[in-house]
């Protein structure tokens, strides 16, 4: 049934952008201004993970900070443990815009009253994962729309929305996601290695496996931000193992019996 | 420990015994994979009615597993063997409600009323499910970590032989109402609500209201339903202790008395007694029916035939009933979780944070979600910034705004006074052309120290807003407004100038 197959798009269509606003959250802005590493260090103390950028000379927000940022960073600057990346310390956000050639590219952004259909698209066809809603008539950021919290909305109602038959089918019947070529880290691959995979395949997450191909964990470019939390970014020649296990040990705070 | 051999019962190892009950001891179970805690109660079977008998016994613990009511210990699981049968349950770290009284004494009475009607709501609730707990004691009274009661061992009391009943209730015969002393075969409701009074008593006095190292003694008491008053009762709640310890059962409150006491309607949880749905009873839930037929292995024409037979006591009729209860509360937990994904979604930087909850263990082979905002190392003892708005100064007041309109004037803001502490301030956005509006107000926070509150007037809302309007004829550029960010970068670059 054509009509069933299409119930999440046309759920999707019904809803705007605006439905999935929480009644209070918090929204950090960046002045253009700010140098990129304490930019960086903010993410981490506010707890959020992207940020829309206010270029105050032109008075309008140009553009948006995210880990992919901070990956690009390491990745462009990293020589060695023992020179220290200047630019990271000294560029202003502006200038790293300059470096990315990332003036004249609008801002990907949705108005609140745009439908989630839109959002979703607009997410797919800009490769973006963020997406800054910001009301016309007040000029103001209101929320930063992800895939998860639209599936999570999704998620809210998918029960009481008619069942299209495809959702009884495995996810390699309708291959959605990546069953060839795909990429993947030893654990003895360093850190910035995985980083060039990161920007090079531009790709979220890195299966690690083992001498037998297992896949014994897995390292995400969440993971990454873990060096600005802990301040280990000047040494990206350390594994991913050993990255990882320090991920255990901020999990596993000491005094737990 | 090592060479211990591990005994598992389901997915559950066996740990310690957590303690012997009424009903056979009760071990610590935790799931081999999750780490997941639960309580394990081992049910010797010499000890139960025989359990094969028209699988009436076996039905009824069934339908244990359908009830869910958040100050009743779930029970998840029942397994048979030949000797035993054990019930996988819910497990709470709060200890009892007994050591509870114990450790603190008698408690304050909005505590004591807190732990009571919670207590209420659960016996209630299984009153309504056609079952009685006939054991209610402060041990059976369990503690979760957020010190909510947990009524353990509902339904229980109705496998045991009836001789078998009194003699292994662990010689703590206080909370047993009159007629349960006297061996009187049938115990209804009305003897949950007397072992209620009892606990009531217990939490109101640190005490019990009936009490003799001699049990003759204490059951002479118990049937005289004399128990002294201490002065410092409130009169309120003496009336309801009296009305529930009543000896004659008719005469004993019912739970609806309780229910509808002044003492016991104050500060009470509107989720303890849901407003229940007005349900035709004459139109049933097919669901529900399909449901009942899945979970007790019956037809859907028995189930019909227990339902048009009226007798509410049929086992097939309480688990209809259950599952119908359960539907409404799951509707209710969707509600909650759509209010949910409005409220929680932004949580403060912590909670991005791992943290170890109590009963998680950090050997789970379960690993953390990799996606959680790191915690930054060493707990740098990094003191939350506040966040205000505004100015605090101790100078003299026509000093501090002498430095205001300084600073106003070098950045070329427009203003108005309103009054010698009071203006409205507007300054032409470079790019747009237009005005941000804004006002300045400095009110004295002690006897030395003033505040000058930034109040943004760019919100059309604002009462102040529209008078401005007349004024703003200017022209704009294409760009439209921005307005919290204006309003920041106005307080941002007054504030960066009185800085200096």
């Amino acid at each position: 049934d054509e009509n069933e197959e299409l119930v999440f798009a046309k759920f999707m269509k019904a809803h705007k952008c605006y439905d999935l606003i929480p009644t209070s959250s918090k929204l950090v802005v960046f002045d253009t201004q700010l140098n990129v590493k304490k930019a960086f260090f903010a993410l981490v103390y506010n707890g959020v993970r992207a940020a829309p950028l206010w270029d105050s000379t032109l008075q309008t927000f140009v553009g948006m900070l995210t880990i992919t940022d901070f990956i690009k960073i390491l990745q462009k600057y990293y020589k060695s443990p023992q020179v220290k990346m200047d630019e990271l310390e000294e560029h202003k956000i502006l200038t790293w815009r300059g470096v990315l050639h990332d003036y004249s590219k609008a801002l990907v952004h949705m108005e609140p009253d745009a439908s989630l259909y839109d959002a979703i698209r607009t997410l797919c066809v800009n490769k973006v994962h963020r997406l800054p809603v910001i009301d016309k008539s007040t000029g103001n950021a209101l929320y930063i729309l992800t895939h998860k919290r639209i599936l999570r909305f999704l998620y809210l109602y998918i029960y009481d929305l008619p069942q299209p038959a495809f959702l009884q089918k495995s996810i390699w019947d309708l291959q959605i996601g990546t069953f060839a070529n795909i990429a993947t880290a030893k654990k003895e691959m360093t850190l910035i290695e995985a980083l060039n995979i990161f920007v090079e395949r531009r790709i979220s997450a890195l299966p690690v496996i083992d001498e037998n191909n297992k896949v014994v964990d897995i390292y995400a470019k969440f993971d990454v931000i873990n060096l600005a939390a802990e301040k280990t970014y000047n040494n990206l020649d350390i594994t991913i193992e050993q990255s990882l296990q320090s991920r255990r040990e901020v999990c596993l705070p000491l005094g737990i019996s | 420990m090592a060479d211990k051999p591990q005994i598992k019962i389901g997915h559950y190892v066996l740990g310690d015994t957590l303690g012997v009950g009424t009903f056979g001891k009760v071990k610590v179970g935790q799931h081999q994979l999750t780490g997941h805690k639960v309580a394990i109660k081992v049910l010797n079977r010499n000890k139960i009615k025989s359990l094969d008998v028209v699988g009436k016994i076996r039905r009824e613990i069934q339908n244990l597993k359908l009830f869910r009511h958040p100050h009743i210990i779930k029970l998840y699981q029942v397994i048979s063997t030949p000797t035993d049968i054990f019930m996988v349950m819910e497990h709470v770290s709060g200890g009892e409600l007994f050591d509870y009284i114990v450790k603190h004494g008698k408690l304050k009475e909005h505590e004591a009323r807190r732990f009571f009607q919670q207590i209420i709501s659960g016996v209630d609730y299984c009153h309504r499910h056609m079952i009685v707990h006939r054991d209610l004691k402060p041990e059976n009274l369990l503690l979760d970590k957020y010190l909510n009661v947990k009524i353990a061992d509902f339904g229980l009391s109705n496998m045991m032989t009836d001789g078998e009943f009194l003699r292994t209730s662990c010689g703590s015969p206080n909370y047993a109402a009159p007629e349960v002393i006297s061996g009187r075969l049938y115990a209804g409701p009305e003897v949950d609500i007397w072992s209620s009074g009892v606990i009531l008593y217990a939490l109101l006095c640190g005490t019990l209201p009936f009490d003799d190292e001699h049990v003759p003694t204490l059951f002479r008491k118990i049937k005289s339903g004399i128990f002294p008053i201490p002065d410092y009762l409130n009169k309120s709640v003496v009336k309801l202790l009296t009305h529930m310890l009543q000896v004659d059962p008719l005469k004993r409150a019912s739970v609806r008395d309780v229910r509808e006491h002044e003492w016991f309607k104050a500060e009470l949880p509107e989720y303890l007694f849901p407003a229940q749905a007005d349900v035709d009873a004459s139109i049933v839930d097919t669901d529900a029916i399909r449901e009942v037929c899945e979970k007790c292995r019956v037809t859907e024409q028995e189930v019909h035939r227990a339902l048009l037979s009226g007798d509410p006591q049929d086992q097939i009729v309480i688990a209809y009933n259950l599952v119908v209860d359960n539907k409404r509360i799951a509707d209710e937990t969707a509600k909650l979780q759509i209010d949910d994904f409005y409220l929680a979604s932004s949580p403060p930087a912590e909670s991005f944070m791992v943290k170890y909850q109590c009963g998680q263990i950090p050997n789970s082979p379960l690993k953390p979600h990799p996606e959680r905002m790191p915690e930054r190392k060493k707990n740098i003892a990094m003191k939350k910034a506040k966040w205000h708005l505004g100015i605090r100064s101790q100078s003299k007041p026509q000093d501090i705004m002498h430095e205001v309109f300084r600073a106003m004037k070098t950045l070329n803001y427009e203003w108005k006074i309103v009054n010698n502490y009071h203006v409205r301030v507007r300054r032409k956005n470079p790019v747009t052309l237009k005005f941000c509006k804004m006002t300045l107000q400095l009110y004295q926070v002690d006897q030395k120290s003033y505040l000058l509150d930034f109040k943004s007037l760019n919100t059309s809302d604002h009462p102040d807003a529209a008078r401005e309007d007349e004024e703003d004829e200017l022209e704009g550029g294409e760009e439209g407004p921005h307005q919290i960010l204006e309003f920041f970068e106005m307080c941002a670059n007054l504030i960066t100038t009185l800085a200096r």
